[in-house]
């Protein structure tokens, strides 16, 4: 050994493509979220799912700068699926509320009638 | 003897990395992401988050950069192998060591670089070590100016400690 430091690995080819692939993934990450902060600020987008969306941005970044691509991965896919999820949902969620609250109406005028 | 500080060349390999993994991923992404959310692309948004967005990745890059400059910026660090011996100097002070008089060193890196895994932030490339000596004397040195710390002494001094961000607080 002659010296304090080891030598500094050169990246090959296919490590500086991991490194700007994965960098490219960082990028997107921020710019999507920029993107959603433009759409609220124009009204087009509420601020729950704006927090929403950039708890599951930064949290999907964290956990792949933490444990690795896939886990950070796995939790973006986690966060996107259930927001559309819940937007797929919708109609149906729309008339459970709506049949729940005729059934309480209905439920309400009877007991009145009855007493 | 080998002769370690950190020269303008250390400076531009911040630039060019900076131009690579964060401009460069920036300008393909605003237009990309763009399309697929929006559908369409307008040049004043895309100005504006290509803006925001390489300040939000570069910042604390810079930071980080100045917080590891400022602590080696007049520091020189001289090695003699056949002695095994360190020279540190700087401004306030001339210290000579050998091997044996490091008591600890403890090793500040990401979890990606730890971990030898590939990088995700602009900053996961910085890590630095701090050396404790017997007489009490530490040192930061941080990969400015020793990119890649190894010294000859036993590995059960070594500590190695995660950080998200590795900055000397």
């Amino acid at each position: 050994m002659t010296d304090a430091t080891k030598p500094i690995t050169r990246l090959d080819k296919f490590a500086k493509f991991g490194k700007f692939a994965s960098s490219l993934g960082t990028g997107l990450s921020v710019i999507s979220t920029l993107t959603d902060v433009v759409a609220y600020s124009e009204g087009s987008l509420s601020g729950t799912r704006l927090a929403y969306r950039s708890v599951g941005t930064f949290g999907s970044i964290s956990v792949a700068s933490s444990f690795g691509g896939p886990y950070g991965a796995l939790v973006s896919v986690g966060f996107t699926g259930l927001e559309k999820a819940y937007d797929a949902t919708e109609p149906v969620r729309k008339e459970i509320v709506n049949s729940y609250g005729q059934f309480k109406r209905t439920l309400t005028s009877s007991w009145v009638k009855f007493k | 003897m080998n002769t370690y500080r950190v020269t303008i060349n250390t400076h531009f390999r911040f630039l060019l990395s900076t131009l690579l993994y964060v401009v460069i991923p920036v300008i393909i992404g605003v237009p990309l992401i763009l399309y697929l959310k929006r559908g369409s692309f307008d040049i004043d948004i895309a100005y504006s988050i290509g803006v925001w967005g390489v300040l939000l990745l570069f910042i604390p890059k810079l930071l980080i950069h100045l917080n590891y400059y400022f602590e080696n910026k007049n520091m020189v660090v001289y090695y003699e192998e056949a002695k095994k011996q360190l020279r540190v100097a700087d401004t306030k002070r001339d210290v000579t060591f050998t091997m044996q008089d490091i008591t600890k060193i403890t090793e500040y890196k990401t979890y990606p670089k730890a971990e030898n895994r590939t990088t995700w932030m602009p900053w996961d490339d910085y890590h630095y070590s701090l050396v404790e000596l017997r007489n009490g004397e530490k040192f930061y040195f941080t990969s400015l100016i020793l990119p890649n710390l190894d010294l000859p002494i036993d590995k059960s001094k070594i500590t190695l400690k995660k950080r998200f961000y590795p900055a000397i607080w």
